[in-house]
């Protein structure tokens, strides 16, 4: 049965009316962080005080901000790229996932990691690589016997780990190349597992992300995570507390974790108006008892990030985080700058190996058809003829392609 | 296979009339449209002959991104090439088949499966003892109407096998002969064909042909 649009039509013009009201106040927001990011560009003893003061008598639990790490060019002027190395070797990978599905004829998940190493500089083509891993139940790595019956998240928090733990891998590998090495994941580096798995085995796999980081920093190699369009509002809300006594917010507003007290802006709306093509922003360290975290167990792997406008059109903005590591040497910083640039050049205005990695990544339909009918011919050939449940069997006959008789 | 067997894709789909062979860009220097090549199940006694009518290169979100680019890097073209699992399709027109070491120029009894190899046939005897008899020409004249452009494919094909058979004037005359017979009532196909005939073969005296 198709949807019953005439149902509808009345609360799609209602939707329209909201969008035009909510972009007249996200308007009106972004005019006065504009001047808020003006007002403070370069007043670095200022920040610091005032920053530092809400660090100490905030509740840091709910309060996320962000702190200018150098404190040298005005925060509302745009830096251009520098020239990249003349060689460099850049990994990065992806990952995608089927999760398991209990209506199914077998339990079972997996995950694939795509992986491309570009050589910068050196005409090379590529290498690719893809790492999938199956995953069912009794096998070795599969104790968790929650994940095949409750829990999808907790695969894709597998899948996260993978990315970067394959990544240390790749980034070690590659150590006799000429020129630096660059890790890229199209995540962000302050990895925050999410869903109701988190609370039993996030602070595992948060450990195993930490500990990735910190290879590929014993490798002498560097990390960056790009994120498209980001919605942080780290900065603004450290305009917003630079700007506290004269706002008439308090507090608790910016304890808040929902975007509309920033009129549904976000860092990136901000930047998007401040840089110009190429060029990115001052770099921030995260204010937040996450990356406090991070920084305890290893104070390399504290996450700043900066801000990138990859395109020329508007919306183009990227976010891109880097540990302390990379952001405290100018070279470093520099030069992933200047790389990540060079990536987007390839196809307008994202990086090409982000691109390629998620490409390999990718478990399209036909290819899960095809594992799946191998897993039932390998178990059929051992006198297993498990049958799927009703319920997914009607889900196949509604949702089947029609097919014609061609003669 | 023969030592001048060259693998040239597999089978992605087939019919009784023809099918369709995705190869990889590295497989496309050596076959050509108008090539006579072969769908060989291993270990099977059953191969199907056909002609390449038409190669096909598809785009996809990535290609058109980097066609927009000013200069893509040779790297990046690189990486497209061998990297990248895009397959060229070549369909490929069903000449004949050969069973038990038999030539019959009709259509197969089965069509080749999917991922069967496909290899270009280069090895002159074989070449030589397949086009020996002209029954296969009806095959192709019967595509007439189809998608498959078959005064074009008559005349690379011709002009392919001549060369293969080492310029062989005496086997394209008989061809020619035999394709006047058979396209009697249908100018429209016999004088474009005749006319390219002539100028991609030299030597070639149509008045003797005909």
């Amino acid at each position: 049965m198709s949807l019953e649009f005439e149902q509808l039509t009345p609360s799609i013009a209602e939707m329209a009316r909201e969008a035009g009201h909510r972009r007249e106040k996200r308007n009106d927001e972004l005019e006065k962080a504009t001047a808020l990011l003006h007002e403070y560009a370069d007043k670095w003893e200022l920040i610091d005080q005032r920053i530092d003061w809400a660090i100490e008598n905030f509740d840091m639990k709910f309060y996320r901000s962000a702190k200018p790490l150098h404190n040298e060019l005005p925060l509302d002027k745009g830096i251009k790229p520098q020239e990249p190395p003349a060689q460099a070797t850049i990994v990065a990978t992806d990952g995608s996932q089927i999760v398991p599905d209990r209506h199914a004829s077998f339990l079972y998940y997996l995950i694939n990691i795509g992986a491309i190493t570009y050589y910068h500089g050196s005409g090379r083509p590529p290498d690719v690589a893809a790492f999938p891993k199956l995953s069912y139940p009794g096998d070795s790595d599969s104790a968790e016997d929650d994940v095949f019956t409750v829990s999808s998240d907790l695969v894709s928090m597998r899948r996260d780990e993978r990315e970067i733990t394959v990544l240390a891998d790749l980034v070690k590998r590659v150590q006799g190349e000429p020129g630096p090495k660059l890790g890229i994941l199209d995540q962000r580096l302050l990895y925050w597992p999410i869903g109701n798995s988190a609370r039993i085995h996030g602070e595992r796999i948060v450990f195993e992300w930490q500990k990735a980081m910190s290879e590929i920093n014993d490798a002498g190699g560097w990390l960056a995570g790009f994120i498209d369009r980001s919605g942080k509002h780290s900065v603004l809300a450290m305009l917003h507390t630079l700007d506290l006594e004269n706002s008439g917010r308090t507090i608790k507003d910016l304890y808040a974790f929902d975007a509309d007290i920033y009129g549904g802006l976000s860092d990136t709306d901000l930047f998007d108006v401040l840089l110009g093509h190429e060029e990115r922003s001052a770099v921030f360290v995260d204010i937040s008892l996450h990356n406090k975290t991070f920084k305890l167990r290893d104070p390399g792997n504290e996450v700043c990030f900066f801000y990138l406008k990859t395109g020329p059109g508007d919306g183009q903005l990227a976010r891109v985080d880097i540990p302390m590591w990379v952001a405290g040497k100018k070279e470093a910083l520099n030069s992933v700058h200047a790389l990540l640039v060079d990536q987007c050049r390839i196809i307008g205005n994202y990086p090409y190996v982000i691109t390629r990695a998620d490409e390999i990544a990718v478990v399209g339909r036909r290819d899960q058809e095809e594992l799946e009918n191998r897993i039932e011919l390998q178990m059929n050939s051992l006198g297993i003829y498990p049958s799927i449940t009703s319920k997914q069997q009607s889900k196949e006959y509604a949702r089947a392609q029609k097919s014609r008789y061609e003669g | 296979m023969n030592e001048n067997s060259l693998e040239i894709g597999r089978v992605l789909r087939a019919n009784t009339t023809g099918f369709a062979v995705g190869s990889r860009v590295k497989q496309l220097s050596a076959p050509g449209f108008g090539s006579l090549v072969k769908a060989q199940p291993a270990g099977e006694h059953e191969v199907i002959y056909g002609l390449i009518y038409n190669i096909n290169i598809d785009d996809d979100q990535l290609i058109r991104r980097l066609v927009m680019v000013e200069t893509p890097r040779p790297e990046v073209i690189e990486d497209q090439r061998t990297n990248r699992i895009l397959p060229i399709e070549m369909s490929v027109l069903a000449v004949g088949y050969r069973i038990n070491g038999n030539l019959h120029y009709s259509l197969p009894p089965r069509p080749p499966l999917n991922l069967d190899p496909v290899i270009l046939v280069e090895n002159a005897a074989e070449i030589r003892q397949f086009t020996n008899n002209l029954g296969y020409l009806r095959l192709i004249l019967r595509a007439e109407g189809s998608r498959v452009p078959v005064d074009q494919l008559l005349v690379a094909h011709i002009h392919d096998v001549y060369l293969r058979r080492g310029e062989d004037v005496a086997w394209v005359v008989s061809v020619v002969r035999e394709v006047i017979e058979l396209l009697r009532s249908n100018y429209e196909v016999l004088i474009p064909t005749l006319e390219a005939l002539s100028s991609a073969i030299p030597g070639l005296n149509m008045e003797t042909a005909e």
